[in-house]
């Protein structure tokens, strides 16, 4: 599972509106192995998540891997309707059944997309691309209506200081052209979650800018060894004999600051194919 | 009768003396040996009631010859003040006239050595004479008087005329003046007798102790010239007695004062060149006071707030106290004091064209003087006439003279000048009065005093009418009340009061104004003389209203857009200056302003004229407008100071100050009431009844028209006084809208350049802009802008930290951190450039506003360009700019770490163009696509 987060901050300053501006372009792979299309919606307080996921096939080999493609989403509300919480960090645990393997892709810097425009950045970088998807988020300045703002995410494989990462290039012309690109690290971990997916947004005190969706898509698929093969690949680990399989494929949480952490394990369900 | 005594205290004798005192000295002696003169009752005994008519007069003057060696040739008896001889009681048919006087007369009774054929009409006495050692009676006759005498009585002794001339000596003596005698004549003495009342015993009863039957004992033409006796009857009017209804007196007694002997003079001199004087003193007059008459004081319409004049009249004596031998005269008025009513005003108009009459030329009028000679006759404000005085049918004319302000006798402001005469009577009187309005009301108190002191039956002065009349009337329909006091020459601190009244019964024209406020309606014109599109041309406000409006207070005005004023070169009128005008309230302040003013040249911007009054004819009065510094919070204000020199009167200086606002946005000038002085509307009591205000605008080069040809207006709203001009409460407001619109607009150019700037230009880097804009000369102004940046440059929203709220934009309180850049405008308009920081500010839009606060010499403006996306790019719009020219504008935006703007490409090499539209005032549109110059390294430069 690989969830997607985009904030633009802007926080009161006292002597002013103080914006902690960037575009926190999370993206995040947050499930796997998702065998359909759902929503997980956790709260906590006044504050609503509803994740989302699709994966596609859903028919996944019981032995191995075949690549796939997976459209992760985010919707981030309140019970209210006011301006929730700035959205800080976003970390997502994958179930060591599934992988990422950039192995035989080309890989660019973060240098080589940020700033630019989204065409920019795929001129720069296109052999790198491994998936797209939008963001969307509500931006509320003192004496102003608040403005919805939408951008387009484009997913980059990169490197930094030697180790792969996600680079998720956000670019939007609403209301202004702006540019941000969000890093997600990977790391290895034990146990049931394999890969952790982590970004840290820019610290963010203020609510008066705030995430309302985020979608990101990863398909890409490329040729490696004679073979074609999935940015994210993942098989159905059905036992022999069952048609399928319904399992925890991935915890993603969502840090809020001083409104907490809300946490949701997607379980998702496979068909098995021999 | 009293012995003959030395009067040194008789001015007349003393001069005579002292003139004589100079002339070759005589060998034989001259002198008055004797001199008596009393006034005598018909019983017997002097007469001493004041007023009272003697029944006969006599002088006896015997006179020191040397035996003859000394020849009298002037003889000069000056009765005491207020004793009158009353030519008319007798009429045309009482003077004899100069052939019969030089007629000798044949009498039936004997032979007759007097050389005149006089009427019995005329004759008032008999004048004894004596030639050497002998003495002879003649009859006395009253005679057509020669031009400048009052009246003129003679007799003709021996065939020689002796005509005493009756002379007024101001202000009420009357002289009996004897000139030229005949040396042949050998005077040594005369006894003077004049009948009190000449016709008087043609009607006396029997019984009366004056009925002689038939005739009046002393009657001359029946006299015995060697015994001064009667031969027979002798009617005045020839064979019949007089009618009762014509007798009247031909003396009257002094009404004042009472206590103080009679005082008579004489002085005589010789053909030899000696002179003499005498004096005689009768006995005391008694009785002094008498009843005041009232006077009455009229308007001279019955209209409301309308031109009018003022009646004052008085009725003395028209009884007949001074030709009717059984009454008695009373005295004049001395002083009189009158308190007209609240509303009845002086007129401004009236010092149109008007001119005043110094003390000197006042003092250069003489009963005979031509007009003119004295006072100017552009200084007359009215009349003056007097009747009945010496008993003549003939009018003393006059005119009221406005006395020269602060420099007359009274030292007032208003005073005037009464001047009636009669230059052939030789009769003159003069007075003063002073009007003295309140100084918060202008309710007007006049006060006369010293009026005419010879006995008169009618005395009316009027304030002229008409166009430049005197007065305002009441604005209001009602009955008003003068109030009247007044005191007589017999006592002079004893005040009668009287009032009288005079209604207000319609409107000028039309019925009664309504009660309450009047409409208030005033007209506006304004506009630049020239209309073309970006001219420098003076600016014409005029602002009038009608007599039936209410007056203007205020004034305050919104000017169009783009009319603006060259303030390059332009001094200020400092606040002590300023306060230098409004302390010239003294007599001459507003000549002293218009000869010095307080304000220096350089802050003059324009003039004003000013009309005050009501009707067709306004007094104009001059100003001048300066602009001057900080006033009620806002950057300029502009002062007119005006000479209130309203005609001849000097109301001080006129300083009305407005607060001069200049809208941060659109630079459009306004005057806000609430930054303006009120308009004064009455200065020292005048009420001003300001009626037309001409501001010009006229300083070379100052005024610039705006170069959009859009139609705008002047809006002015103007603030009318009520009902009640001394209250703000009830103060109406009448809102004007002017059309303005320029020409040509089509015919100014429109072609700007804007050049872009950035700093380094890699890509990822935070360049540095400067935006700079020159049109050109004479170019149409920019009204709008927008700049689109190419897509490869981004906003760099990480470093907006700070934006400035609206209200602490309002406030001028932004915060440090919302400054993200500089601006700077230069303009002809001024010497210095506009300049200040550049902010993020909270827009009604999406993102911050990019403004630019502009400063210089006070004057803020605000430049707000509002941030969208155009195609990618981020587009910066400029909407709505002022009309204003500007030769150069540059915004700078920091680059690196406070950078608002990151490139998404090597701008170095991708020779990116910006678009820019711009749009004139005058609607003209341009597009151009400025190149972004950025700083790159030269290729094959080293790191």
């Amino acid at each position: 599972m690989i969830p997607v987060g985009v904030r633009i901050g802007f926080s009161p300053h006292p002597a002013g509106v103080k914006v902690r501006c960037g575009i926190l372009a999370g993206l995040v792979l947050a499930v796997l192995f998702v065998s359909a299309a759902g929503a997980e919606t956790v709260q906590k307080g006044g504050l609503r998540v509803a994740f989302t996921g699709k994966i596609s096939p859903t028919r996944l080999p019981r032995q191995g891997s075949a690549p796939i493609a997976v459209t992760v989403g985010g919707q981030i509300a309140t019970v209210d309707g006011a301006p929730p919480p700035q959205l800080q960090g976003i970390e997502i645990a994958i179930n060591r059944a599934g992988r990422l393997d950039p192995k035989g892709l080309p890989s660019c810097t973060y240098a080589d997309v940020q700033p630019s425009t989204t065409a920019a950045a795929q001129a720069a970088c296109g052999p790198a691309k491994v998936g797209e998807g939008s963001f969307a988020a509500n931006v509320v300045i003192p004496e102003q209506s608040p403005f919805p703002s939408e951008g387009k995410i484009v997913a980059f494989n990169g490197v930094e200081r030697g180790r792969p990462v996600i680079l998720a290039h956000v670019y939007g012309t609403v209301p202004v052209p702006l540019s941000y690109t969000l890093v997600l690290r990977m790391t290895h971990g034990k146990g049931t979650w394999g890969t952790v997916l982590s970004a840290s947004l820019p610290a963010v005190t203020s609510d008066v800018a705030y995430v309302t969706g985020i979608s990101l898509t990863l398909d890409r698929r490329f040729q490696s060894g004679g073979k074609t093969v999935g940015y994210v690949a993942a098989g159905c680990p059905a036992p022999k004999g069952f048609p399928g399989a319904v399992f925890p494929l991935a915890r993603a949480s969502f840090s809020f600051g001083a409104a907490g952490t809300l946490s949701s394990t997607l379980n998702r369900s496979c068909k098995a194919k021999d | 009768m009293t012995p003959v005594r030395p009067l040194p205290a008789l001015l007349g004798a003393a001069l005579s003396l002292l003139l004589l005192a100079g002339a070759p000295r005589a060998e034989a002696a001259f002198a008055i040996d004797s001199f008596t003169a009393t006034a005598e009752k018909a019983a017997g005994g002097a007469e001493t009631k004041a007023g009272a008519h003697p029944a006969a007069f006599k002088a006896h003057v015997g006179l020191e010859t040397d035996a003859g060696a000394q020849r009298p040739r002037d003889l000069s008896l000056a009765l005491p003040p207020g004793f009158l001889v009353n030519p008319g009681a007798l009429g045309a048919l009482g003077e004899c006239s100069a052939t019969a006087f030089a007629t000798p007369r044949v009498s039936p009774y004997e032979a007759s050595a007097s050389g005149e054929s006089c009427s019995n009409a005329s004759q008032v006495g008999v004048l004894a004479v004596q030639t050497g050692s002998a003495t002879r009676s003649f009859g006395l006759f009253n005679l057509v008087p020669p031009f400048g005498a009052a009246a003129a009585i003679g007799a003709a002794p021996f065939g020689i005329p002796l005509r005493f001339d009756v002379h007024l000596r101001e202000p009420d003596n009357l002289a009996l003046d004897l000139a030229g005698l005949p040396q042949s004549l050998d005077l040594r003495a005369l006894d003077l007798t004049i009948w009190g009342t000449p016709w008087e015993g043609d009607s006396r009863p029997p019984g009366d102790p004056l009925h002689n039957p038939g005739h009046n004992p002393l009657r001359g033409n029946c006299l015995n010239e060697q015994t001064g006796g009667s031969h027979g009857e002798c009617f005045a009017l020839g064979g019949a007695t007089a009618p009762e209804g014509r007798i009247k007196t031909y003396l009257t007694l002094p009404t004042a004062p009472c206590g103080s002997p009679l005082s008579y003079g004489v002085t005589a001199t010789s053909w030899q060149g000696g002179g003499a004087a005498a004096g005689a003193a009768a006995p005391a007059l008694e009785e002094c006071s008498k009843a005041l008459s009232t006077p009455k004081v009229q308007l001279m319409t019955d209209a409301a707030a309308a031109r009018t004049g003022l009646a004052f009249n008085l009725a003395v004596n028209d009884g007949g106290g001074i030709l009717n031998p059984g009454g008695f005269a009373r005295p004049a008025i001395r002083t009189a004091i009158v308190s007209l009513p609240a509303g009845l005003t002086l007129n401004p108009s009236l010092g149109a064209g008007l001119g005043v009459c110094d003390e000197a030329q006042f003092a250069r009028e003489s009963a005979g003087s031509e007009p003119g000679a004295g006072c100017p006759n552009n200084s007359k404000i009215g009349t003056v006439s007097l009747e009945g005085a010496l008993g003549l049918a003939e009018t003393l004319a006059g005119s009221v003279y406005l006395a020269r302000p602060y420099e007359n006798p009274s030292g007032s402001l208003l005073a005037v000048y009464l001047l009636a005469r009669n230059p052939r009577r030789g009769l003159i009187v003069k007075s003063q009065g002073r009007i003295e309005p309140d100084p918060t009301s202008g309710r007007l108190v006049a006060t006369f005093e010293g009026l005419p002191r010879l006995l008169y039956t009618h005395f009316a002065l009027t304030l002229r009418e008409g166009q430049r009349s005197t007065l305002l009337s009441p604005p209001s329909c009602g009955t008003y009340l003068a109030q009247i006091q007044t005191s007589s020459w017999a006592e002079p601190t004893v005040f009668a009061n009287a009032s009288s009244a005079f209604p207000i019964t319609r409107g000028d024209p039309g019925p009664c104004p309504p009660a309450g406020a009047l409409p208030f309606h005033p007209g506006l014109l304004a506009g630049s003389v020239s209309p073309s599109a970006a001219a420098r041309t003076p600016f014409h406000l005029r602002m009038t209203r009608s007599d039936a409006e209410q007056e203007i207070t205020s004034y305050s005005a919104t000017f169009p857009p783009g009319l603006l004023a060259k303030l390059a070169g332009v001094g200020e009128c400092s606040e002590a200056a300023i306060a230098a005008a409004k302390a010239r309230t003294g007599p001459r302040g507003g000549a002293e302003e218009l000869a010095a003013p307080s304000c220096p040249a350089s802050s003059l911007i324009g003039h004003t004229v000013a009309g005050y009054g009501v009707g067709g004819v306004l007094a104009w009065a001059p100003g001048s407008l300066y602009l001057a510094g900080p006033y009620h919070g806002a950057p300029l204000s502009v002062v007119a100071i005006d000479a209130a020199v309203i005609g001849p009167f000097d109301l001080g200086v006129v300083v009305v100050r407005s607060a001069i606002r200049i809208d941060p946005r659109s630079a459009q000038v306004s005057l806000d009431s609430a930054g303006s002085d009120p308009i004064p509307h009455i200065l020292e009591g005048i009420p001003l009844h300001l009626r037309d205000i001409r501001v010009d605008v006229d300083r070379p080069d100052f005024t610039v028209n705006p170069t959009s040809c859009d139609r705008m207006a002047v809006h002015s709203t103007l603030t009318g006084a009520g009902a009640d001009p001394f209250s703000a409460a009830d103060d109406a407001t009448a809102v004007s809208t002017q059309r303005f619109q320029v020409l040509n607009c089509t015919l100014l150019g429109f072609r700007p350049a804007l050049s872009l700037r950035l700093g380094a230009g890699r890509h990822g880097g935070y360049p540095s802009l400067r935006a700079t804009y020159a049109p050109r000369p004479r170019d149409a102004n920019l009204s709008a802008v927008s700049v689109t940046m190419p897509p490869a440059v981004f906003l760099a929203q990480n470093h907006i930290d700070t934006v400035c709220t609206r209200a602490q934009f309002a406030r001028d309180a932004c915060p440090a951190g919302s400054i993200y850049g500089h601006a700077r405008a230069i303009t002809p308009l001024l010497e210095e450039a506009l300049e200040g920081p550049v902010y993020l500010r909270s827009s009604r839009t999406a993102v911050p506003d990019l403004v630019a606060e502009l400063r210089g010499r006070g004057i803020e403006i605000e430049v707000p360009g509002r941030i969208d996306s155009s195609r990618g790019g981020i587009r910066a719009n400029f909407e709505n700019l002022p009309d204003a020219p500007v030769t150069k504008f540059v915004l700078t935006l920091p680059g690196g770490k406070r950078g608002l703007l990151q490139n998404g490409e090597d701008l170095c090499r991708a020779r990116a163009r910006a678009n820019a539209r711009f749009v004139a005032q005058s609607n003209e549109t341009a597009i151009g696509h400025p190149r972004l110059l950025a700083k790159c390294r030269r290729p094959g430069a080293h790191r």
